[in-house]
């Protein structure tokens, strides 16, 4: 199960190390890299990125957001210039690394479901995970913001710098998509 | 109240903007909607996670470089688009002034989606071959389709080309000078 920094766990590590902050905010950098790229090299390398940039700004963090807030931002800015870099160079070289989205959904907890309900969610995420692919980058990275990394308004404001009503249009947006996606799998 | 919550409203209520609630409460097919949205933003997130958590196991695409496309729908503007990004790359130099002296209008880049209004966007100018603008489903006459034309493109912040327009060779000349 991926963990939780709780605010206790937060103190804890800003008064120890930074390999400390690695261990618990790794999973979710490489989980929010992963599925904006949905390549595995691409992400993994944004996630080294993302805590070797952190690591030397270190001594000038002061708190002002939360140590997530503030490694997202270094994320979301590492994935913005990964993805036009990407877009640019991709055909250089077919990446052997992408994430199948035909397979994504097969990524999914067992719980106990009837083979006709796992397949109609299976359908489902796999809408989501096509759909999200076709957003712009801004919407993605607000939907993922919020909807996997459950980062509030003000929270995604601070780490991807577009103003709370931007934020919400762009959140809007994207789900109002999603859904019309959904619709059509149903 | 009357009637359901519409289109919009649900999307609001998704994104946290939770007004009609005692609506909500009361009406099952508003609920029910409200629900099976919310449910399927969760298992995605499931799935994000345990995609995330399976490291080396994950499925990773196993197609080899250049098989083409599973859509044959989609499969023949995206290859033209990637052509044409393809020539982009290859091709591209930043303009130095934008279009200035160039007053012919952009010509969007057929089936690829135009920007959307708050997109930043970019003018290049380059060189781009004439195969690829027959690619990407400009009908272009010239005997010679290994050559280039200059051209100003307009990029998404993203890298896309949303629109083109053609340049007389002087433009690009005259820059080169500029340049050496």
């Amino acid at each position: 199960m991926m963990q939780t920094a709780t605010l206790e766990a937060i103190a804890t590590v800003e008064a120890t190390n930074f390999e400390e902050i690695v261990r618990l905010y790794r999973p979710r950098i490489f989980r929010f890299a992963l599925a904006s790229l949905r390549d595995r090299d691409a992400a993994e390398n944004v996630t080294q990125d993302c805590f070797l940039k952190a690591h030397n700004a270190w001594p000038k963090f002061r708190g002002e957001a939360s140590l997530q807030t503030w490694l997202m931002q270094i994320a979301v800015n590492l994935i913005r210039d990964s993805t036009r870099s990407r877009r640019l160079q991709f055909w250089k070289r077919a990446s052997q690394s992408a994430v199948d989205i035909a397979e994504a959904a097969d990524w999914m907890p067992d719980l106990a479901r009837s083979p006709e309900e796992r397949m109609a969610a299976k359908q489902q995420v796999a809408a989501i995970w096509s759909m999200l692919g076709a957003l712009p980058e801004t919407q993605r990275t607000v939907f993922l913001l919020h909807f996997v990394e459950e980062m509030t308004g003000p929270e995604i404001e601070a780490a991807t710098g577009i103003s709370r009503g931007a934020v919400k249009v762009h959140l809007f947006r994207a789900v109002h998509k999603i859904r019309e996606k959904l619709g059509r799998t149903q | 109240m009357s009637g359901h919550l519409n289109e919009e409203q649900i999307t609001n209520w998704l994104i946290g903007e939770k007004i009609n609630e005692i609506h909500v409460a009361e009406c099952e097919r508003c609920a029910a909607e409200i629900e099976r949205a919310e449910i399927a933003f969760a298992m995605f997130r499931d799935s994000a996670t345990a995609l995330a958590e399976c490291g080396a196991d994950a499925p990773v695409r196993t197609r080899p470089p250049g098989r083409a496309p599973a859509s044959p729908r989609w499969g023949w503007p995206i290859a033209a688009a990637v052509a044409l990004i393809v020539a982009v790359i290859a091709l591209h130099q930043p303009a130095p002034t934008a279009s200035r002296g160039n007053d012919a209008p952009f010509m969007q880049i057929p089936y690829v989606a135009p920007p959307a209004p708050y997109e930043r966007t970019e003018i290049l100018r380059m060189d781009v071959q004439v195969a690829a603008l027959t690619t990407a489903g400009f009908d272009v006459h010239m005997p010679d389709p290994g050559a280039s034309v200059p051209a100003e493109v307009l990029v998404g912040q993203d890298g896309r080309p949303y629109a083109i327009r053609f340049l007389p060779s002087s433009f690009m000349d005259n820059n080169r000078r500029t340049n050496q």
